[in-house]
């Protein structure tokens, strides 16, 4: 297995969420139960009064609230800074970004900190929904390692967003049933074709677009015209040959109803990790494409209304701790953002390409931009025309 | 005259029946109705919500636009296809719970006696468990490694490699909305087979009438009400739904219902998710004042 070794994952993944979530508007209903345990109603005079903490009033509240993507946090940090800091600390979970934009928006939710995807930390800043963040109250930051220590595109001055963690999208495939090397887009394209109905993608056109885009040689954001018409009649080839468009792909991956899908990286160690539970083996392999792919990372970052801003910069600082962040990607196999942390974490995760890919193929990747009104309505277009075709 | 003083009392009060109806429809459906007709004229924040200015009919424009210029490129009528495919299902669903549930409600109504209520409560036993898990059942039941195949593998009637296709095709998203929707089909139709006066039957034996002359002629057009009223509540229902064909079909079509949701969760266009959903609103709305004249006129025949 030249290009990953196979862990285990126990937890379902927090993108896998976002299928479940989406079906039947079961999101907002358990956001609704969730905000309960976490709504101190008494935040906006504390957070206008800690609008801008400095480094001498820098005593801790009692308490933090945390909304996050469910399982995406090591449990043994939490218990540790709970207890080393005397912080009461309340997680609460969302599904998508759509859905925590939408809790925010409707204002009042009492929450410190959130853990949004780039593109999202990018339009929550642009509707003044974020507390800068103090550089000087979180010195763990220093051992953030390029490309994310500073110049990310959804925040160049690291003025709202530290690093949580971040991840890739390529393909996954089943060894034992697939024999034929994975290695480019190009082979998912033709590898479809032979074992036809026995390949799925995710239901999410920003991937699903992006991916074709990288194989067509453009940029996984483009907007040209041209690019995406020619994307199109390249999906169109695809979806005859397609099981479904399924966001839970890695439960297919599992039961052998498929056999290739394009992937976000973490959903890989899910789908094996339900293998090893049905006593089948663990062959699902995960691949970034050679023509490249999507590198995605997820973010800590303080809502401005948070009542309790110093606990939330306390927490982003001991969680940026390398040894603290070693914890996180153990605990959710997504990778750190400090080269420092990979001393602390095993071999089995440094080691392991879904994780953490090799430089040159992640020189390959490209993140996600938010795109403008009109490209997104281009994309939009484009999927209609697919699913519709 | 006594008549007169009686009535003027109840007259005046009346209007209170109204009242906890009207507070319901008002709020839970007038008030947010108008939220979406605003928001499809105006302009889209691209981060998301609306700009209410520069009020047009763009969005209108766009769902009814075709691109004839670029017909033979992907020039198509993108919106009006999604719109047609909508119609279309929600068509085939109604006609295959019609099927299936007209013969099962004459059975149930007309041959079965002391049973009745049994066999009642039996078909509406299964919705006492939630919608997305009766759909999910389906899933484990037809997957290619799923309890039918399984079985037809293991019992030697088919090869390991040659397992049936069942999902992720027409086939299972119609089998899943039949499923889903029969009850919503039977049930008005039980009760009008129920109600019919046998002896009408029986006199138009009399009068000379077969079989089939009696069902189109006697029993068909009495049973109209319950007809009308069934399809209404199965069709309507048929046009907002997306759940059985992302589950059941894979998501491999595209409906009105994941449309709307596409443009409010994905291209955070509202305004245009407002316009297609007052589109689909606008052509029920029609749809069922024709259905209610055409119903109107059987039952005027009729009696």
């Amino acid at each position: 297995m030249k290009h990953n070794q196979i862990i285990r994952r126990q937890r379902i993944t927090r993108r896998g969420f976002l299928y479940v979530a989406g079906i039947g508007g079961s999101a907002a209903l358990l956001a609704a139960c969730g905000g309960q345990t976490a709504s101190p109603t008494s935040a906006p005079p504390t957070a206008a009064s800690a609008g801008a903490p400095t480094a001498g009033s820098a005593a801790l509240e009692k308490e933090l609230y945390i909304y996050n993507w469910a399982d995406y946090l090591s449990q043994d940090n939490v218990d540790r800074f709970s207890k080393e800091n005397d912080v009461k600390v309340t997680l609460d979970f969302y599904q998508s970004n759509e859905d925590l934009l939408a809790k925010i928006e409707a204002g009042g939710t009492g929450y410190d900190v959130v853990a949004p995807t780039g593109y999202m930390v990018q339009l929550m800043a642009d509707k003044g929904m974020l507390l800068p963040l103090d550089l000087s109250r979180i010195p763990n930051y220093k051992y953030m390692s390029p490309p994310f220590d500073k110049g990310r595109p959804h925040d160049p001055d690291n003025k709202w967003s530290v690093t949580k963690d971040w991840g890739t999208t390529g393909i996954a495939w089943n060894t034992e049933k697939i024999k034929e090397d994975v290695t480019s887009l190009e082979d998912f394209w033709n590898l479809a074709e032979k074992y036809s109905g026995k390949v799925a993608v995710m239901d999410s056109s920003p991937e699903v677009i992006g991916l074709t885009l990288k194989a067509l040689g453009y940029s996984y954001n483009s907007c040209d015209p041209a690019e995406l018409d020619a994307a199109l009649k390249k999906l169109l080839a695809l979806k005859p040959h397609l099981k479904a468009f399924d966001s839970s792909y890695f439960d297919l991956l599992a039961t052998d109803e498929i056999w290739m899908s394009l992937s976000w990286n973490g959903d890989v160690f899910n789908a094996n990790s339900k293998r090893a539970a049905a006593g089948k083996p663990e062959s699902i392999s995960y691949v970034i494409a050679k023509e490249g792919g999507e590198l995605w990372e997820d973010d800590w970052v303080i809502l401005k209304n948070a009542p309790h801003p110093n606990a939330a910069l306390a927490w982003i600082n001991f969680v940026l701790d390398p040894q603290n962040q070693a914890k996180e990607s153990e605990a959710t196999f997504y990778a750190s953002g400090e080269n420092e942390a990979k001393k602390y974490m095993s071999e089995e995760v440094t080691t392991n390409h879904a994780i953490y890919p090799a430089d040159e193929v992640l020189a390959k990747l490209e993140a996600v931009q938010v795109l403008p009104g009109d490209c997104l309505q281009a994309r939009e277009e484009l999927w209609t025309k697919l699913k519709s075709a | 005259m006594t008549a007169a003083t009686i009535k003027r009392p109840r007259r005046s009060y009346a209007w209170l029946l109204l009242v906890p109806a009207g507070i319901w429809y008002l709020v839970f459906f007038l008030i947010p109705s108008f939220f979406p007709l605003v928001f499809s004229f105006a302009q889209s924040d691209p981060t998301g919500g609306v700009i209410l200015k520069d009020f047009s009919l763009a969005n209108y424009a766009r769902f009814l636009d075709c691109n004839f210029l670029a017909w033979n490129e992907f020039g198509e009528c993108i919106y009006l296809k999604v719109f047609t495919q909508t119609i279309v299902f929600a068509l085939f669903g109604t006609l295959g719970c019609l099927l299936l549930a007209y013969p099962l409600a004459y059975f149930l109504a007309t041959r079965v006696g002391k049973w009745r209520i049994t066999l009642l409560v039996l078909i509406i036993i299964p919705f006492w468990t939630s919608f997305l898990i009766r759909t999910y059942a389906w899933v484990v039941l037809l997957a290619d490694q799923g309890l039918i195949n399984s079985f037809l593998v293991n019992l030697g009637l088919i090869a390991d490699d040659a397992r049936i296709p069942m999902l992720y095709n027409p086939f299972a998203v119609y089998l899943g909305i039949v499923y889903n929707y029969l009850p919503l089909m039977i049930f008005p139709l039980y009760v009008s087979l129920e109600r019919l006066d046998k002896s009408l039957l029986e006199a138009s034996k009399d009068l000379g009438a077969d079989r089939f002359a009696t069902f189109r002629q006697v029993t068909l057009p009495l049973t109209a009400p319950g007809l009308f009223t069934g399809i209404l509540l199965t069709f309507i229902p048929l046009t907002g739904e997306y759940i059985v064909p992302a589950i059941l079909g894979g998501s491999k079509t595209l409906l009105m219902g994941n449309l709307v949701a596409n443009q409010f969760l994905q291209s955070r266009d509202w305004s245009f998710g407002s316009a297609s959903s007052v589109m689909l609103i606008l052509i029920l709305v029609a749809f069922i004042l024709i259905w209610y004249r055409a119903s109107e006129g059987q039952e005027v025949e009729v009696v």
